[in-house]
């Protein structure tokens, strides 16, 4: 049992600092041992990168794709689905919710995947590095209009972004603090580009114009001096509102659902002291995002919050492709895979403002319902897929089962998932129409097969399920 | 005002990846058009010409007859200022009715919330096509995204023979019976039971269905079928959505651009009489439009994002002819090569709002519009 | 920035671009291989991407310097006879054109103005099936040499599809290939194999036997002020010409040919560059693309779309523009003594001219 235990929460660990695992891996992880296991996810160099190479030669259209979709998702998908570096992904999904930066406006997926690119490369590392490198990032300086903010004539956007959603929360500064920050950053703008036509896209270029910079003396919360942009990034990463924002983004994102950020400034966390531990952490480290994590991790508020996380259709899609394998090559029709969590609700590359995606409870509508548990369905139903086919091998190994062995076994495999015992009796009442599933015929078997994937597709519908 | 007792009813044809404005309603006396489009100009004798100055593009004879018929109505140089040449961007203002910031609620999303504050029909809204569109989009507002056939929509498609599905089915109903009081999952049950009702409802509107018109076998044609279907089920679907694409022609303009149309054309042909067979015609207003139009000049094999476009109007309602100004062709008046907006979208939108859904349209549209005079 | 590279007795000038961004008609939407024909007609295959768009092959004349020309385009995106999926080599015996595509695992022949004649090919490993099959070549006999990448060997068919002959095998030893990509022959008959992801090319004898490997694995060094034109280069140094240094080096080879003289010419894909080789394997210069001077489709593009004009002048430097970004495929053309490169990212081909009447710099110019 204590075995089983240390599977249930490997599976948890999986699920949250990465895409969750199949049973072979979880194993292996258990094996290995969970502090180890955190740290490798913590130190993604010791694993290989994805083969970027073998992305461009099968999908050339996903190195430079330009404004239209699905060759941006094709090239993020790709990276998801076949990392072994899940936790690098999974900040760099972090960061592009909280740095959210859209297509909608940027109309170059080049641009969008170099700024994940960033993510992944800096987002375990010094928050305050990262935010001097998305501030000079000009997907970001164009999707917030730093470009038209000028020593002349003061554009507010990323000024009141930078405090407002990506460091301080609402609250922790006043209106005066904004304009001065916006101030400090005039002249923070990028080079005239290639235009696309005709031989594509070609990459912007950050460029500091100092005589378009207002190098006045400023006032920001509190500090005086002529203050240019890495000023008032020194001085936003002290404020004790910083660490408590960026530890509750950690929170709400790897440990148990808060309420949407604008509600932040009302509502008190749900776990004051987790945060007061994250905290803690963020600042003894100097703002190293890894030293967080490993605390988080490693923490019994993280390892009692199962299934406290209603999962992103972008962890319901990646999740359920890297569990029934078989993946590798992106292959014909990878476009239209790649688009999935967008027709679950979540866009990759595209979110619907600066505030990123709704999360939680928000994902769901009646729509997305349907296609989060129709697309996992479809897969988990299809015995030819490796990761499929290895929980019928597992459940073959048992011999003939019982409906309660089928329901229970296909649980077990599929997770652990926890269900409630109102859910586990509908599952057991539906594998009792069946009666035995057994692979002792061959016309058994290929009853059972079916019947194994009748019953994956039944649990991936429940609601339980949604749950990470 | 519409003379119709039943409730108005609109449909979009999203025209999406920017519709060449010039190929698709030509200026065939003005020179220009011909200076401007050496590769992908439609040759005079091609040309569906319906009046002393204007013509189809060839492929587009089923429009021609709505023309002749006097139900369809053109309105010319709709756009908005400082075009950004940019599919989403574009998009999203059309959507969002919101030029100048990005945008979060769909134009027809708030509509659909004022005609059901309650969500008390799960399928006021029907979109056809995998991705909810921006327009349809307002917090809290159910729409039913028919992302297949309409036959197979609905939970867990896969399990398809007849007496298992019925039993997986029910379990699902059962799974998700809310539990009061626990919140997250009180709230997933009643949306996964409000998802199987929808789902329930619009299952039956195929299996009523009959007609004697046949569709033609393409995509843009079996949704609108399967807009048609639900219409005649009278379920109370109010809005639907759907699209047909990409009519991004930067290349092979000519016969792709051709092919876009006659997909629609021939689309819409087999709706309109659908829907006149069944008596389902005389509250239904169709609309037309595409996020932008293209450059004024080809670049030799086709053209490029440009800016303003045409939208078409059809319906029992509608009075044909043309309205607004087409945009001069003449060099002095193009901005950066294009063709200058003489109609504000959200005009268009106004109209429709006040006119024919019946819902205030300033705070949809974000100000007053100007309407135009397209409705009966 | 040099528009002539001169190394080691060799003297390359650039000629002129051909092509732009298209999905269908006057452009390329990433080439994957090309082949040449007679009177300088090139006949290049294009991948195209995820929204089923720009796949084809299509069949242009090169000429001079605006002189490009469409003559036929076919194997469009689709299903059936004369349609593909994933387009991949393209080969031509003076006569009729193979295609392969790798995801239906089947060779098409069309006649030379782009008819659909016949098919074959099934999935598989056993003699004369394919897994994934990439670059094509024509022997001088007419036989065809199929790249069958899935299943690392070489296969030989006759024109009509009879299986004849195979060889190699899973691995990096000599003789053994990674995922192959584009394979020439040379006027002895001689074959050579870009060897992708064992980063290096391999010569063979025309029965198939080893005789000769060139390159191995190596990023060329990023600049230390590095531009970098794509996250995955070519990477461009601010302070003057990039020195790509390190020949011999190669990074996911695509392509090779062989020129009159015996010179070797490798698509260093990963590296951005085409690698010269004397016929003993010995690096001799690097071509790392110069398309300073617009191609005639693109300079249309350019006049229908005023704005991209205004940009243009604005940019702080069009270097980006003018080399290449992983380019898949060269050849040689005899006839002109012109190197044709496809130059995938930026859907052209860099045309350049080997120079045999060269006169060193002179002084008093």
């Amino acid at each position: 049992m204590a075995y089983q235990e240390d599977i249930a929460l490997m599976a948890h660990l999986m699920r949250r600092a990465g895409f969750g695992a199949g049973r072979d891996e979880l194993e292996a992880r258990v094996a290995k041992g969970y502090q180890a296991t955190v740290e490798e996810l913590l130190h993604p160099e010791t694993q290989p990168a994805v083969d970027d190479y073998t992305l461009l030669r099968y999908q050339p259209a996903a190195l430079l794709p330009g404004g239209q979709p699905p060759m941006g998702n094709v090239n993020i998908m790709y990276h998801l689905v076949n990392t072994k570096r899940p936790l690098e992904e999974k900040m760099a999904l972090f960061w592009h919710h909280v740095f959210a930066t859209g297509n909608s406006k940027v109309d170059n997926y080049d641009q969008l995947l170099s700024q994940i690119g960033l993510f992944r490369e800096r987002g375990m590392g010094d928050y305050r590095a990262l935010l001097l490198t998305i501030a000079r990032n000009p997907t970001m300086i164009f999707w917030l209009d730093n470009n038209e903010n000028h020593g002349t004539a003061v554009n507010e956007n990323w000024g009141r972004e930078l405090l407002e959603l990506f460091s301080l929360g609402v609250g922790a500064y006043t209106e005066k603090d904004v304009r001065e920050a916006s101030r400090a950053f005039t002249g923070w703008t990028f080079e005239t580009k290639i235009p696309r036509l005709p031989y594509g896209r070609f990459p912007w270029k950050f460029e500091y114009r100092p005589e378009d910079h207002d190098d006045g003396e400023k006032e920001f919360l509190g500090h005086r001096g002529r203050f240019n942009g890495e000023d008032i990034i020194d001085i936003v990463v002290e404020q004790p509102a910083c660490a408590r924002f960026v530890c509750r983004h950690l929170y709400n994102f790897f440990v148990a659902d808060e309420p949407q950020v604008p509600a932040w400034s009302i509502e008190a966390p749900r776990d004051q002291k987790a945060i007061d531990t994250l905290t803690a952490a963020f600042r003894q480290s100097r703002f190293d995002i890894r030293s967080v994590l490993r605390v988080l991790f490693n923490s019994s508020f993280f390892k009692e919050a199962r299934f406290k996380h209603l999962k992103s259709p972008a962890e319901v899609v990646v999740g359920s492709l890297r569990f029934v394998g078989g993946q590798e090559l992106p292959r014909p029709g990878y476009g239209d895979l790649s688009m999935q969590p967008a027709y679950m609700g979540q866009d990759l590359l595209n979110p619907p403002s600066v505030e990123g995606w709704h999360t939680g409870p928000e994902w769901i509508n009646s729509g997305s319902l349907m296609a989060r548990i129709n697309f996992v369905a479809s897969l988990v139903g299809d015995p030819s897929l490796p990761g499929v086919r290895a929980i019928i091998d597992r459940l073959k190994s048992k011999g003939s089962l019982s409906p309660e062995q089928l329901v229970d076994g296909c649980l077990d495999l599929l997770g652990p998932v926890e269900v409630s015992a109102e859910t586990r009796q509908e599952l057991v009442a539906q594998a009792k129409e069946w009666g035995q599933t057994g692979w002792a015929s061959e016309t058994s078997a290929k009853t059972a097969d079916k019947r194994v994937g009748e019953m994956l597709q039944l649990i991936v519908a429940t609601r339980e399920y949604q749950f990470a | 005002m519409p003379a119709t007792q039943k409730a108005p009813v609109l449909v979009t044809l999203q025209l999406s990846g920017g519709n060449d404005y010039l190929n698709t309603v030509i200026p065939f006396n003005d020179p220009l058009y011909r200076d401007n489009r050496p590769a992908v100009g439609i040759p005079d004798d091609k040309i569906l010409k319906f009046d002393k100055t204007y013509g189809f593009n060839p492929s587009m004879a089923p429009l021609k007859k709505v023309w002749d018929q006097g139900k369809l109505a053109i309105v010319h140089g709709v756009g908005y200022p400082n075009s950004p040449r940019s599919h989403f961007r574009s998009m999203d203002i059309w959507h969002t009715c919101e030029p100048e910031k990005v945008g979060t609620q769909g134009w027809l999303g708030q509509v659909a919330r004022e005609y059901d504050p309650k969500k008390e029909n799960v399928v006021t809204t029907v979109s056809f096509g995998p991705s909810l569109f921006r327009a349809l989009v307002a917090p809290g507002v159910p729409v039913a995204c028919v992302a297949g056939p309409l036959e197979k929509y609905g939970f867990l498609p896969n399990i398809q023979e007849r007496t298992q599905r019925l039993q997986v089915l029910d379990r699902f109903a059962k799974m998700y019976s809310p539990v009061a009081g626990s919140g997250v999952m009180e709230y997933l049950g009643t949306t996964g039971l409000d998802s199987l009702k929808g789902a329930d409802i619009l299952k039956v509107a195929p299996q009523k269905y009959a007609s004697t018109v046949k569709y033609p076998d393409t995509p843009i044609a079996r949704k609108l079928k399967g807009i048609a279907q639900v219409h005649f089920a009278d379920l109370g679907s109010r809005i639907f959505y759907c699209d047909h694409g990409s009519f991004d022609t930067h290349a092979g303009q000519n016969p792709g651009h051709g092919n876009l149309w006659a997909a629609v054309c021939e689309g819409l042909e087999a709706f309109m009489a659908d829907l006149r067979e069944h008596d389902h015609s005389d509250n239904v207003l169709i609309l037309l439009f595409s996020e932008f139009g293209r450059r004024v000049h080809d670049n030799g094999s086709g053209t490029d994002h440009g800016a303003a476009g045409p939208v078409f109007l059809m319906g029992d309602h509608v009075k044909g002819g043309h309205y607004g100004e087409y945009p001069s062709l003449k060099a002095e008046k193009l901005v950066q090569g294009d063709l200058n907006p003489s109609t504000d979208f959200r005009s268009v939108y106004s109209t429709i709002l006040e006119k024919w859904l019946k819902v205030n349209p300033n705070s949809i549209t974000g100000g007053r519009f100007e309407q135009t005079a397209f409705l009966n | 920035m040099p528009l002539t590279t001169v190394a080691r007795g060799r003297v390359y000038e650039w000629s002129h671009a051909v092509g732009r961004g298209a999905a269908s008609g006057t452009g390329f939407n990433y080439p994957q291989t090309m082949c040449l024909a007679k009177g300088g007609v090139a006949y290049v295959a294009n991948r195209g991407n995820e929204n089923n768009f720009g796949m084809r092959v299509n069949e242009v004349k090169i000429g001079g310097p605006g002189q490009e020309e469409l003559l036929a385009e076919f194997f469009q995106w689709g299903e059936g006879d004369g349609r593909s999926t994933w387009p991949f080599g393209v080969a031509t015996d003076g006569r009729n054109v193979y295609v392969s595509d790798e995801w239906n695992n089947s060779i098409s022949v069309f006649d030379s103005s782009g008819k659909f004649l016949r098919k074959w090919g099934k999935s598989g490993s056993g003699d004369g099936e394919l897994m994934r099959p990439a670059g094509l070549v024509c022997e001088k006999n007419g036989n065809l040499i199929v790249v069958d990448s899935g299943n690392n060997r070489l296969q030989v068919f006759t024109g009509e599809g009879k299986f004849l002959a195979k060889c190699g095998k899973g691995g990096s030893g000599d003789g053994e290939f990674d995922q192959p990509w584009g394979i020439t022959v040379d006027q002895a008959g001689n074959i050579y194999v870009a060897d992708w992801k064992n980063h290096r090319i391999q010569k063979l004898s025309p029965q198939g036997k080893f005789m000769m490997k060139i390159g191995q694995y190596g990023k060329v060094p990023v600049p230390a002020d590095a531009y970098a034109v794509t996250p995955l280069g070519p990477y461009l140094s601010a302070s003057g010409t990039p020195g790509y240094p390190k020949a011999g080096l190669l990074n996911h080879p695509t392509d090779v040919a062989v020129d009159t003289d015996g010179d070797i010419y490798v698509a260093d894909w990963g590296n951005h560059r085409v690698c010269v080789f004397d016929a003993e394997g010995n690096p001799v210069a690097n071509l790392i693309g110069d398309a300073q001077v617009m191609s005639k489709w693109g300079q249309m593009s350019i006049d229908a779309n005023p704005d991209m004009m205004k940009a243009r002048r604005r940019a702080r430097s069009l270097e980006p523009e003018y080399r290449f970004c992983f380019p898949t495929a060269v050849d040689f053309d005899p006839e002109t003594d012109r190197i044709i490169v496809a130059d995938s990212q930026r859907n052209r081909l860099q045309i350049y001219r080997k120079v045999r009447d060269y006169v060193d710099f002179q002084a008093n110019l």
